[in-house]
């Protein structure tokens, strides 16, 4: 069942469109992610689901409900949206206690008390806080913050729980932990969850679906491995993983295979935005680059100009032409000629708009 | 578009009720000055014969001439002053700053007029210094009475106005920039003229529009050290017109402030404009982090802290003292042993008239108990501006200029007559809530900045996480805003407690039996030069003014 339905909004900041036209939906028991560099929209995205920004085109259902409909100029307040949202800055009030500041979404909803102090102390416990309850938020640390603004979005089980870069604040360790129990979490209380982001391994690995913004407007939306594995636009295919670029010519062969030129080398690939542009860019993964001894299928000439020692593999610096490549090895290699091989599957190629 | 529920009705309501409290005395004063007699009488008619007199009264423009002297004069000596004072104790080792932060503010606080009866007991012509003086070289070098030490003296007092912006934009500086100059080899005085105060020169010129502004409304200062020799500014000028003619001649004193609103008016816009701009220029820097401070040695620490002391001394000790002094004694003169008229009868005096004591009890009513009712009402207009896009606060921001623009002594008057001939409001003219509402609105810029600035404090997020959850707009100031910023709207009563304290031409005109306060009570002695009563009276607002900063200082209010 769809809980969230967006459809098509539009924002404008003075003259500046923000979002130009962004339509998804969420269903319960399932994670959106919501992907982008810092000024695709995705925050202000957010917001206007949770009723913080107002779109100036779109509508907007959760739970069945219309909170947003901007043709009838109707707009609910954030308060009557039945929605938790957790602030990438957790936002916990400072002069209230952690079961306060819990407790707030319940009391305002007028459950009884008795009740009230039992469902907090029952969510404090789900997230291994049972015993501050009676702390202040300034005496946490930031992973217990971030767990009470957790709690604090959840316990009035809203229809939809969005959260604003939630893992942002946490160091590299506590964040790995972070995104496996938010996720598990989310998925065993079967909420309608949407989440920000702008690490891709986060939108990765916390959702069931990815939606990649830029300037606005939606370039692709798919399950993670879709959308790392066959990405649409060479944005999307840039802005994951970590990439060779490289310019040549695109040319389709008798049977319909396409493969991308340079001055002395070329590599049968994959046409992945159904280009026909003459001028074109393959996106390369850095890791399905393989460095090899000689000539064969789908196999370049390049110059070793360095090895790097990264701890867990060597990095290699590869020459091609004017052009650079990188490529990832367990060894060291000398410096001077040698080849490397790349699987056609892996070669994306993409029409080159932004041609040098 | 606006979401629902978003308090509309609330923020139009009060910024309404807001308009009609600033707007009405204006036009009631914009009115009067466009009629040929006072606005109660039946025969007034329109006319412009109020500007056309004061057109043509000399008077008007040897005072307008004076006011624009006195204002250039006090700006050139507060603002050099100010500034080394900022840049001594923000940015150098100055030995004692912890003590002599506070002190310097405390001219600020005095009402201008006790300071300037202070100083004509201390140096005028038989004040207890210049005797002094008299016996050792036998003669008095300097003369208060009259422009030239109307200046200066004005300069002096108000130094603490630019010290406290420019300060606070040194402070914002970081301290690598200096630094920076310093490890080329540049000594203190190349660092702080050529690195310091071109960075914080937009607070510099705020200081300078302020206290060139302050100038054209102050009152009490002129009143006591220029009327005497008969140096007329345009608040005097506008008072002296009250009896001109036998009957009160209202139109004349409307003209009057209409045209100081015209004068005054582009300065408080412009200041604003500064205001904003210095702001965006503080925020540019300060990445926090301590600032080293330049070391002054030896010499150095000598130099700044006589200055320093020489400045108080001048300031603060010099009337204080003669205050002090008088309040304490019966007689006074040439020749006449202080030590054998020492008296408390000036004291017992104040509790045996009863307007006197009643002055004494009202002060302090409406500092303690006005000043809270004043908060309560800034913070329902800054929560009806608080985050509010819609026209309706543009207004707000607008109309708070007005009374800014006008000193004291007129939104007095403008009330009086308010208070005077609107049928409802009529009985309430000799109660304290009439003087309550004429302060209001003169405590309303200060009040509502001091307000929304401990708003603003409150990171958005707070009150966003407050609606997500659930909450109306009203449940999230109630619930969260307001039990958040309650430290900040102590001190702010704090503030706002001791402005009321010193307030004097406000109640000028809105005395009456049941109404006196201390400022308006001296107002009125001075006329008829009971110099022992207004000591007393002087000191005692000055025990006040001691009392509310300690309650300031309790609350950790730093004055804004």
């Amino acid at each position: 069942m769809t809980d969230l339905r967006v459809e098509n909004i539009e924002l404008s900041l003075g003259a500046v469109p923000v979002l130009k036209g962004a339509t998804f939906e969420g269903r319960r028991g399932e994670v959106v992610a919501l992907l982008g560099a810092s000024g695709s929209g995705k925050t202000t995205l957010l917001r206007s689901i949770a009723g913080l920004e107002h779109p100036s085109q779109g509508k907007i259902v959760i739970g069945g409900k219309t909170v947003l409909d901007a043709e009838r100029r109707f707009s609910l307040p954030p308060e009557q949206r039945d929605i938790g949202l957790v602030f990438q800055s957790y936002a916990l009030w400072p002069h209230r206690t952690v079961a306060e500041n819990v407790a707030f979404g319940l009391k305002l909803r007028g459950v009884a008390p008795a009740e009230i102090g039992r469902r907090v102390a029952d969510m404090l416990q789900r997230l291994g806080l049972g015993h501050l309850g009676e702390r202040y938020p300034f005496q946490l640390s930031g992973g217990q913050q971030q767990r009470v603004a957790i709690c604090r979005a959840l316990v009035y089980e809203p229809r939809a729980i969005l959260l604003d870069e939630p893992l942002s604040n946490l160091d590299a360790k506590l964040r790995d932990e972070a995104r496996y129990f938010i996720r598990k979490l989310i998925l065993d209380l079967e909420l309608c969850a949407v989440i920000v982001t702008h690490d891709q391994s986060e939108a990765l690995a916390m959702s069931d679906s990815v939606i990649l913004l830029k300037d606005g407007t939606i370039l692709q939306e798919g399950t993670p491995i879709e959308i790392y594995e066959n990405p649409r636009d060479r944005y999307v295919a840039e802005f994951l993983g970590s990439n060779n670029v490289l310019h040549g010519e695109a040319r389709t062969g008798v049977n319909g295979a396409i493969s991308i030129h340079g001055i002395d080398w070329q590599l049968a690939g994959r046409a992945q935005d159904g280009m026909s542009a003459k001028a074109a860019v393959a996106v390369i993964r850095v890791d399905k680059v393989q460095i090899v001894d000689g000539p064969g299928q789908n196999r370049i000439p390049v110059t070793v100009e360095d090895s790097i020692y990264l701890g867990q593999h060597w990095e290699y610096r590869l020459a091609l032409g004017g052009a650079q490549l990188r490529a990832f090895g367990s060894r060291s290699i000398a410096p001077g000629p040698i080849w490397c091989e790349v699987p056609a599957d892996s070669v994306w190629i993409f029409a080159d708009r932004h041609s040098a | 578009m606006r979401a629902v529920g978003d308090a509309l009705i609330f923020r139009r309501t009060t910024i309404g009720l807001l308009g009609l409290l600033v707007l009405s005395p204006v036009g009631l004063i914009i009115y009067q000055s466009f009629l040929d007699g006072p606005f109660f009488f039946p025969t007034a008619g329109f006319s412009l014969s109020a500007f056309a007199y004061v057109f043509s009264d000399p008077d008007f423009y040897r005072a307008l001439w004076t006011t624009l002297v006195f204002a250039i004069g006090l700006v050139a000596i507060a603002v050099p002053l100010g500034a080394a004072l900022a840049f001594l104790l923000t940015r150098t080792d100055i030995k004692g700053r912890a003590w002599i932060e506070p002190v310097v503010l405390v001219p600020m606080f005095l009402s201008a007029l006790v300071l300037g009866f202070g100083y004509t007991v201390s140096v005028g012509p038989s004040g207890f210094v210049s005797l002094a003086v008299q016996d050792v070289i036998g003669f008095v070098p300097w003369n208060i009475y009259g422009l030239p030490s109307l200046i200066v003296i004005g300069g002096l007092s108000h130094v603490p106005y630019v010290y406290l912006y420019v300060s606070s934009g040194m402070r914002n500086l970081p301290a690598d920039l200096e630094e920076a100059a310093r490890t080329m080899g540049a000594g203190l005085p190349r660092i702080a003229m050529e690195v310091t105060l071109p960075l914080v020169l937009p607070a510099l010129v705020y200081s300078a529009a302020l206290n060139f502004l302050l100038a054209f409304e102050s009152f009490g200062l002129p009143l006591v050290l220029a009327d005497p020799s008969g140096v007329l500014v345009l608040t005097t000028y506008l008072y002296k017109l009250t009896t001109l003619l036998g009957v009160p001649s209202y139109h004349l004193m409307a003209a009057v402030a209409v045209l100081l609103l015209i004068i005054t008016l582009p300065l408080v816009a412009i200041q604003r404009r500064l205001l904003d701009r210095s702001r965006r220029y503080a925020t540019v820097g300060g990445k926090g982090g301590r600032p080293t401070r330049v070391k002054l040695g030896t010499a150095g620490q000598i130099a700044a802290l006589s200055l320093i002391g020489l400045w108080l001394l001048v300031s603060v000790i010099l009337p204080i003292s003669g205050i002090a002094v008088r309040a304490f004694v019966d007689s006074w003169g040439q020749g006449v042993d202080l030590l054998e008229h020492l008296t408390l009868a000036n004291f017992q005096q104040l509790f045996k008239i009863s307007s006197l004591s009643r002055g004494l009890v009202n002060t302090a009513l409406i500092a303690v108990f006005g000043g809270a009712i004043a908060v309560t009402v800034y913070l329902v207009v800054a929560l009806a501006g608080h985050r509010n896009t819609s026209l309706a606060a543009v207004a707000l921001d607008y109309m708070v200029l007005l009374p800014r623009a006008l000193p004291g002594l007129v939104i007095g008057l403008a009330f009086f007559w308010l208070f005077l001939f609107v049928p409802f409001l009529s009985p309430l003219r000799a109660t304290l809530v009439s003087l309550l509402i004429a302060y209001v609105v003169v405590g309303l810029s200060y009040g509502l900045r001091l307000i929304q600035s401990t708003l603003l404090q409150v990171s958005p997020e707070l009150e966003e996480a407050a609606r997500t959850s659930g909450a109306s707009v009203r449940r999230t100031w109630t619930e969260i805003v307001i039990p958040i910023v309650r430290p900040g709207l102590f001190g702010a009563w704090a503030m706002i407690m001791i402005i009321f304290l010193r307030e004097y031409a406000t109640g000028v005109y809105l005395m009456t039996s049941g109404t006196e306060v201390i400022g308006s009570l001296i107002v009125s002695l001075l006329a008829s030069g009971d110099l022992a009563t207004i000591a007393a009276l002087s000191l005692i607002s000055v025990a006040f003014t001691a009392l509310g900063l300690a309650v300031a200082f309790r609350f950790g209010a730093y004055a804004k």
